[in-house]
Formats: structure tokens, sequence, C-alpha cells
């Protein structure tokens, strides 16, 4: 593909709602468009010398511009308090976890008891499946430092659960779906 | 398991609302994107240069929180009212008849010829569909029962490793010796309660039955039930009342209805029960498929032949077609890791062929399968002689009522 509009549009439309998502876990909208917007225009002006994966080099430019932005400095909302208010009443249905029956406010709240960058690292592995190389290259850590990170967040993850339902006996909650007949 | 439970904590509304501004702002975006000027700059590196990759402790099936611990070798004796009794290692090699049996030493032919007759086996079955997927299971896994001061004493730690992290600023080397020093901790704090070791042995050993929806959005079934714990000898058990015979089965409603979709394989989230169907029927385009898939998969210490293996397991036990199966059996033969111990018995007592394959870390993974029509009977993964899951499928197939059994 020679056409570099074309390329361009491809990438915009592969991409932007990923960046997006990711921007606005800290800001709100108005922002985490600007900042969006922003950094496909970065993605333009080099589009000649993009890596072969574009995703963390999207997200490692949102970054560094989040970081930058007068909004974020100021901002007292963690990364955890952004889920939980972008979090619906009606998705605080029950689910499995491991033998135990967690529902979503535990696990919110396992959460918070995790520093915010072992949050990120959970999120760039999961919600973006990117590898530890990528994620280290989007956070800016070396890929050691990035997967200590990774394996801390899923232990605590699994322990504080693990309180979590064994300490609480809370009855199942969430909407009840009619038995198909 | 907390990968798949954390991907489930993304909020619905951050998909809306990226869809939302995408359509909104696209049109306006490109038409601003080019009409301003690239600037042709530098070639920029992006990513950091590589360095050498710490390996964690990789390798671990069961998500074993801080305090389940594997405990010793042992059969297992007292059968629980009506069930026969797990078997804490190894499935037992049955009886040889008419003087030479199926020798119990592991081999390499056995399962390559094995598989290939599974395969055939597997393509002769009739394929069938329904509205339901119905699976029961038997689950046997280790349990324990760490004291409040260990908890206590795991929070403390946290507590200081944090406060750590935060004093000298999480820099990339400091965060990695900081949590080797904390692992190290966690250990001896382990120790300083039972120098020894855990004092005693115990299993939850449960029955499961699911309800896999076909439809999409339908509802979703769990019921447990049969819920109890085993102790391998009566001096496991003593010592488990003397040490005050603490609580070991966490209280769990019988019943969850829901109408979340859930993966039929973890280590390939993109089968679901509406695509399951469609899995490729030839074994190169299966082979491809999942090696593709294994390619994608985060490193490092991944494996293909135990991702192939849990892949396996979770398409033996989903409702693929039987050609996808065939296909499968027919992969599993090419493979040189698995091995056979011949025939063996389940924990139902069941007879079946036993298959196994070693990770690197010198986990056995094995399988039992029923000779005559090539269906899973067991899984179980072994580390160190013990089991730390040990899974019987007492049955599966389709059925078109929520609640209801399939007729055999």
């Amino acid at each position: 593909m020679d056409d570099p509009e074309e390329r361009f549009t491809m990438l915009y439309d592969r991409y932007y709602r990923n960046v997006l998502g990711y921007v606005l876990l800290r800001v709100e909208q108005n922002v985490a468009e600007d900042v969006c917007s922003e950094t496909f225009l970065v993605a333009w002006r080099r589009l000649d010398d993009l890596p072969e994966q574009v995703l963390p080099w999207l997200l490692g430019v949102a970054r560094n511009k989040l970081a930058k932005h007068r909004e974020v400095r100021h901002r007292r909302t963690g990364l955890v308090e952004r889920i939980a208010a972008l979090t619906s009443e009606r998705e605080h249905v029950a689910w499995d976890v491991a033998e135990h029956v967690v529902d979503r406010e535990q696990a919110i709240s396992a959460l918070r008891a995790l520093p915010e960058k072992d949050v990120e690292a959970m999120i760039l592995a999961t919600w973006y499946g990117l590898t530890p190389d990528q994620a280290a290259t989007v956070v800016g850590c070396s890929v050691r430092a990035f997967n200590v990170r990774l394996h801390r967040a899923r232990k605590r993850l699994t322990g504080r659960l693990h309180q979590e339902a064994g300490a609480a006996r809370r009855p199942v909650r969430g909407t009840r779906f009619a038995e198909e007949s | 398991m907390t990968d798949r439970m954390f991907a489930r904590l993304k909020p619905d509304e951050l998909d809306e609302l990226t869809e939302e501004s995408y359509r909104r702002r696209r049109r306006e975006d490109l038409a601003r994107t080019f009409s301003s000027t690239r600037n042709p700059t530098p070639a920029w590196r992006a990513f950091m240069a590589r360095r050498p990759m710490f390996l964690l402790a990789t390798g671990t099936v069961a998500a074993v929180a801080a305090g389940a611990v594997v405990v010793s070798t042992g059969v297992l004796s007292g059968a629980p009212a009506g069930r026969t009794p797990p078997v804490a290692a190894e499935s037992t090699p049955s009886g040889t008849t008419g003087g030479t049996g199926a020798s119990p030493a592991a081999t390499r032919v056995d399962a390559r010829s094995f598989l290939l007759a599974a395969a055939d086996t597997a393509l002769r079955e009739p394929a069938a569909s329904g509205h339901y997927w119905y699976v029961r299971q038997r689950t046997t896994h280790p349990t324990f029962h760490w004291p409040e001061k260990f908890w206590t004493g795991v929070r403390e730690l946290q507590r200081q490793e944090q406060a750590e992290v935060d004093r000298t600023g999480a820099k990339d080397d400091e965060l990695v010796a900081i949590n080797e020093k904390y692992n190290k901790k966690l250990a001896r704090l382990r120790k300083s309660i039972y120098p020894d070791g855990p004092p005693y042995r115990a299993y939850v050993v449960e029955s499961e039955e699911r309800w896999r929806p076909k439809r999409a959005g339908g509802t979703h079934r769990v019921k447990s039930e049969d819920r109890e714990v085993v102790f391998p000898t009566p001096q496991d058990e003593a010592t488990w009342k003397k040490e005050g015979a603490p609580k070991l089965l966490e209280d769990k409603p019988r019943s969850v209805d829901d109408d979340l979709p859930r993966p039929l394989s973890i280590s390939n989230m993109d089968i679901t029960m509406q695509n399951v169907g469609d899995l490729p029927r030839s074994k190169k385009a299966l082979a491809g498929r999942l090696r593709a898939r294994f390619a994608e998969l985060p490193g490092p210490g991944k494996e293909f032949d135990v991702y192939l293996w849990q892949t396996g397991v979770d398409l033996m036990t989903a409702p693929t077609t039987p050609g996808t199966r065939a296909a499968l059996f027919r992969i599993l033969a090419d493979q040189p890791g698995i091995t056979s111990s011949g025939q063996v018995e389940d924990t139902a007592g069941r007879k079946g062929v036993g298959l196994a394959v070693k990770s690197g870390d010198g986990t056995e993974f094995q399988l039992v399968i029923n000779e005559d029509t090539a269906e899973l009977l067991e899984y179980a993964v072994v580390e160190k002689g013990e089991d730390t899951a040990r899974v019987t499928f007492e049955e599966f197939g389709w059925t078109d009522k929520l609640g209801r059994r399939p007729h055999r």
C-alpha cells in the first residue's frame, strides 16, 4: 500500500478506539479525545518510521502526552476509580473466581489494594493483549521490571480475592434471568 | 484465572464511549490530518534495547493462592460415601491379563499409535447438537487452612514491600531485587508457622454440572454438589482436629445462573460456543491455527507441548465436531513429548489409556482417554509427584433443557 493517506486511515480505523479507551482511564472524555487525536497526528508525521507493532507505540505516545498534560497532573482520581466510575450498575453481576463467587465490587476493591503501576500492567496484558515486550515499551521500563509488576499483580489479586471471598459471606447479587423453557 | 477475571473487569462503557467518539470524530480528524504537512523525521526507535528477560516462576497451571499448599504423596484411603477416593499421584495401572499386559513404562511408540487410532475412533462418533452443552465433572484439589497470623503476616509484608518500592522510586533493577527479597520473606513466614511444612493434608472433592448455552446471551448455569473434604489418612484428620478443625470448605452457592459468556479455552479466547463447531477438520489447518494462537501468547516460558495439552483438554470437552477431534488427535500424535503409560484406571474406576507430557520444570500433565469412544475421561496436573488438580469427567453431551442431563 503506497498511499500514505490510505495507510493512515487504516491505522486510525484500527487503533483509534483502543488508544482512546486507554486514555479514558486517565482523563475525562473531552481531554481524552484531544490527547488521542494528537497522538494520531504524531503517527501521521512519523508514518514512514512506525514500528511493526503499532499499538504499543501509539499507547506509549499517548501515555507521554498524558504525563505532560496539565489536567492529568492535577487530577486526583486514580486508575481504579476511573474503572469503578465507568462500570455501570448492570455490570455488577456475580461471577466465579476459582471456587469462589465474587462480585464486581469485591474485585474492584481488591484492585484498590494494588499499586497503580501494577494495575496498569494487568490492563496492558489483559485488555490490550500486549506481550511483556510491547507493554514494557508503552510504560517505558525494562521487560524484566514489567514482568515483575505483572506477576505481582496476579499474585496479589488472587490472594486478595481469596481473602475477600472468604471473609465476606455475601449472597449472590445481580439480575436474575428468566429460565429457558 | 486471574487474567480472565481481570479482562472481564473492563467496563462495557469504555467500549461504548470509544465507539461513539470514533464515529463522531473520524471525518474531521482525518480531514485535519491530511491537510497538515508531514515533516519527514529521522528514523525513531520506539522500543527499548533488549535486556535479558527475568524468568519468573512459570508453569504453574493451577492458580494457587498464597495459602494453598501442595501436599505429600499418598493414596487417599477411606472412600467417602458412595464415591471412589481420588488417587493422590498417578492413576493406577490396571492389572495384566494373560501374562503379558501393557508395560507400565511410558512409551513413545504406544502414544503415537494410540492417538492415531483414537483419531479414527473419534471420526466414527456421530455429530450431534442441542441448546446446551452439558458437562459433569468431579474435581479434586488440595486445600489447607493457614491461621490468621499467616494472613496478617502476608499483609504486613505486602505493606513493607510497597513502602520500600515507594521509597526507592521503583527503578527497574531495584524493583526486581525487592520482589525477590519479599518472596524469600514469604517463604520464611510459611516456615516460621510450620517449620516442617503443613502438618496435615486435605483435599476438596466436589462435583460440578455446567450448562453452556449455544445461543449467545443464553443462560449459563453452574451447579455444585457433593462437596466434601477428604483426608488421605486418619492421622491427617486427627492433626486437622488438633489444629482446631479449621474450616476448609468456603461457602458458595449451589447453583449460579447468568448470561455471561465464558471462554471454552483460556489459552484460546477466540473460541466460543458459537464458533467451536466451525473449527478446522483437517490436521494441517487446525495445527496452523493453534500454532498461530500459540505464537500470540505472552512468553516467556511458554511451551507448545503444554499449550497443546491444555488446548486439547478444552477442545475434547467442548462441543467440537468429530472431524475437529480427529484432527486434534492427529496433531497430538505428532508431538514427540507425549508418552503413554498404557492401560490405566481413572479415579472413577473406568479403564482408559494414560497419556502424559512434562513441562520444562518437571510438572506432568496427564490424560486418560477411553479407548472405545476416544472420549476424555480425566486429566490431571502433577507437580513433584502430587496432584495439584485432577478432574474426572463423568458425563458430557447436548441437551435441550437447562437443568436437564443429556439422554445417553
